[in-house]
């Protein structure tokens, strides 16, 4: 898992919830990197889960809470990191639709061995979509999290619901309404 | 813990993760340069190798011209061998004709009459091969021109009939010459080459006929009010062609089998030539043939008809030439062979003109100081001198000849364009054609000289 998603979380841990919430956790999960992250580095996903775990311990919210406020945040992140994916994109539907096809490729080029999901757009219409997250990781809270973000950045109102699970939660259909 | 410890910690991971982001960084340079001299040295090599098959191509460009050039000068080589062995092979040939109508026109015993014509005619055909080869490369180079000149094609037919007659006889075949009657009989164009056309299909039709006729049949194709074009046939009762050898038949040094020219002789350049021929004439040749029953070759070419001029020029042509006697004038013959003097200077002196003869152009303008002559006949290739150099001296003044303007005639066995240039610049007043006969010596005469009548 790329280094950005780490940096990311501990720096929005220390400033929302203070440096010793984020010093507490990194030690306790006793991780292989010490917690030791630069974004431009790779790690392993299962840090992540530790990381949360420790979270969801000290703060008493749940790992999927935790995912979904994290998507939130790190999607304004995004959006001030990476301005050329969002050009022309006037809409959070005009921007989840080009996921898969745009940023995620474009990703792929400069990282070739990042492991993201895979996203896939259907029944699209005018006010109403479904988004079928697939990936082994399993973090489609993460995803949720990301498309509230994206709502927030493009100041409209949507409605996120999981229609249905898959595949033991590695295949997830989002409906997102627009409200 | 307190506050103090945990940012402790904190900035000690942060630096640690700068290091590890430089270290990253480092790395990424490090491969970012690597790729960079990789293009770098990939882009020299190309460069290197473009310039190498630059140099290359150069190198090939100048072989070719090397090449190109030894081509040229090759075939030019070969042109002017071929020129020189026609020379060299006429002029024995131009004794054999000469001395032969010599020993017609001495002889008084009728049964050698036959035979002695039949050796001209070989000598004629001797001719026409030889005229072949030459005509093969002139073609190749380029070097063919058709006259326009008037001719009888009675005058034409009758003359196939009298040179195959024998043969014909021979091998107990019929050689049949038909024609439309309504064909003018004086046509425009050029006799020589449709003599040559006309030679070849019928000796072809001959050469390999066992039994039968050969049949020649004119008619005429299309008329207008200047020209007329007329198809030819030459149709005969012999082995015949197989069809998939017949698209082969026109191609130079091909016969249609390779036992042909065993069996039938030949040169294999005949059909190649007369096809050439008749296409350079804007004219077109077929064949039509099967094997065991016979071959019919046919050829359409026009021919104009002829005007005033044409019809002046043919008569003064034609005129039935008395083989006059001449009051004494004197005539200077510079040629080099002994035959071809022998020949001319008999022949002159039967008609009563005082022949000197001199070996080479040194002595023709050492003979014109000397003495006065009325003309000069000058063979173009001689030793020490030649005819052409001779004629530029005599002209110039440079030496002390007693009529620098005596008309001379050159005697060549080439009548290639450039000859006859080179002959009208040196200041000649004609040329003929070797090798000379009787009748074209006497119009020479006619032409500069007074005569009794």
């Amino acid at each position: 898992m790329k280094g950005l998603i780490f940096t990311e979380f501990i720096e929005m841990v220390e400033n929302q919830m203070g440096f010793e919430m984020a010093n507490s956790i990194i030690e306790d999960a006793q991780l292989k990197s010490q917690g030791i992250y630069t974004s431009v580095g790779t790690y392993h996903e299962e840090e992540m889960i530790s990381l949360l775990i420790q979270l969801s311990k000290r703060s008493g919210l749940s790992i999927p809470e935790l995912l979904e406020s994290y998507g939130q945040y790190l999607f304004g992140r995004f959006a001030i990191l990476y301005t050329h994916f969002f050009t022309n994109k006037n809409s959070s539907f005009e921007f989840l639709e080009k996921i898969e096809d745009y940023i995620h490729v474009e990703v792929l080029k400069l990282y070739p061995d990042a492991l993201l999901p895979v996203i896939e757009i259907r029944d699209q219409t005018n006010d109403c979509m479904t988004m079928i997250y697939k990936s082994p990781r399993r973090l489609v809270h993460l995803a949720i999290g990301l498309i509230k973000g994206c709502s927030d950045h493009f100041k409209e109102n949507l409605e996120i619901s999981i229609k249905k699970e898959l595949n033991e939660g590695t295949e997830v259909w989002i409906e997102i309404k627009k409200i | 813990m307190d506050m103090l410890e945990i940012l402790k910690k904190t900035l000690e991971r942060e630096r640690l993760a700068r290091k590890a982001a430089e270290a990253i960084i480092e790395q990424k340079s490090l491969e970012i340069y690597q790729a960079n001299k990789d293009l770098k040295d990939l882009k020299e090599n190309l460069e290197l190798r473009i310039q190498h098959r630059t140099r290359e191509i150069e190198a090939s460009r100048q072989e070719l011209l090397v090449a190109k050039e030894l081509a040229e000068s090759a075939t030019k080589a070969k042109s002017s061998f071929l020129s020189t062995m026609s020379h060299e092979i006429r002029t024995p040939l131009n004794g054999i004709i000469g001395l032969t109508e010599l020993v017609i026109k001495a002889n008084k015993d009728k049964t050698l009459d036959e035979l002695l014509g039949n050796i001209n005619l070989s000598a004629d055909n001797l001719l026409v091969i030889i005229n072949d080869i030459l005509d093969f490369s002139k073609i190749e180079a380029g070097k063919i021109s058709f006259e326009r000149t008037a001719f009888s094609l009675g005058k034409l037919t009758k003359g196939l009939e009298g040179t195959f007659k024998f043969r014909a006889l021979e091998k107990n075949l019929q050689l049949v010459c038909t024609r439309d009657e309504s064909i003018p009989d004086l046509l425009v164009g050029d006799k020589t080459k449709l003599n040559q056309i006309m030679i070849n299909l019928v000796g072809n039709a001959l050469k390999f006929t066992s039994m039968g006729s050969i049949c020649v049949d004119i008619n005429i194709h299309e008329q207008s009010d200047s020209d007329i074009s007329l198809k030819f046939s030459i149709k005969d009762t012999g082995i015949g062609i197989a069809p998939e050898k017949q698209s082969k038949v026109f191609e130079s040094f091909a016969q249609s089998d390779s036992d042909t020219s065993t069996k039938y002789g030949g040169t294999g350049l005949g059909l190649a030539i007369t096809k050439k021929l008749i296409e350079l004439q804007s004219g077109a040749i077929n064949l039509i043939s099967e094997p065991g029953k016979g071959s019919e070759f046919y050829f359409t070419l026009s021919f104009g008809l002829p005007g005033k001029e044409d019809l002046k020029l043919y008569k003064q042509e034609n005129s039935v030439l008395k083989m006059v006697h001449f009051k004494q004038e004197s005539i200077l013959l510079a040629e080099d062979n002994k035959i071809n003097q022998f020949v001319a200077a008999t022949a002159l002196r039967n008609w009563d003109l005082d022949v000197d003869i001199a070996n080479n152009g040194k002595e023709a303008i050492e003979f014109l100081c000397k003495k006065k002559y009325s003309l000069v006949l000058m063979d173009l290739q001689m030793p020490i001198m030649d005819g052409l150099q001779a004629t530029l001296e005599i002209r110039s003044g440079s030496k002390p000849v007693i009529d620098r303007e005596v008309p001379i005639i050159a005697l060549t066995a080439n009548a290639f364009s450039e000859i006859k240039q080179q002959v009208e610049q040196v200041g000649m007043d004609g040329y003929a054609t070797k090798p000379i006969n009787q009748k074209q010596l006497n119009s020479i005469l006619h032409k500069w000289i007074n005569k009794v009548k």
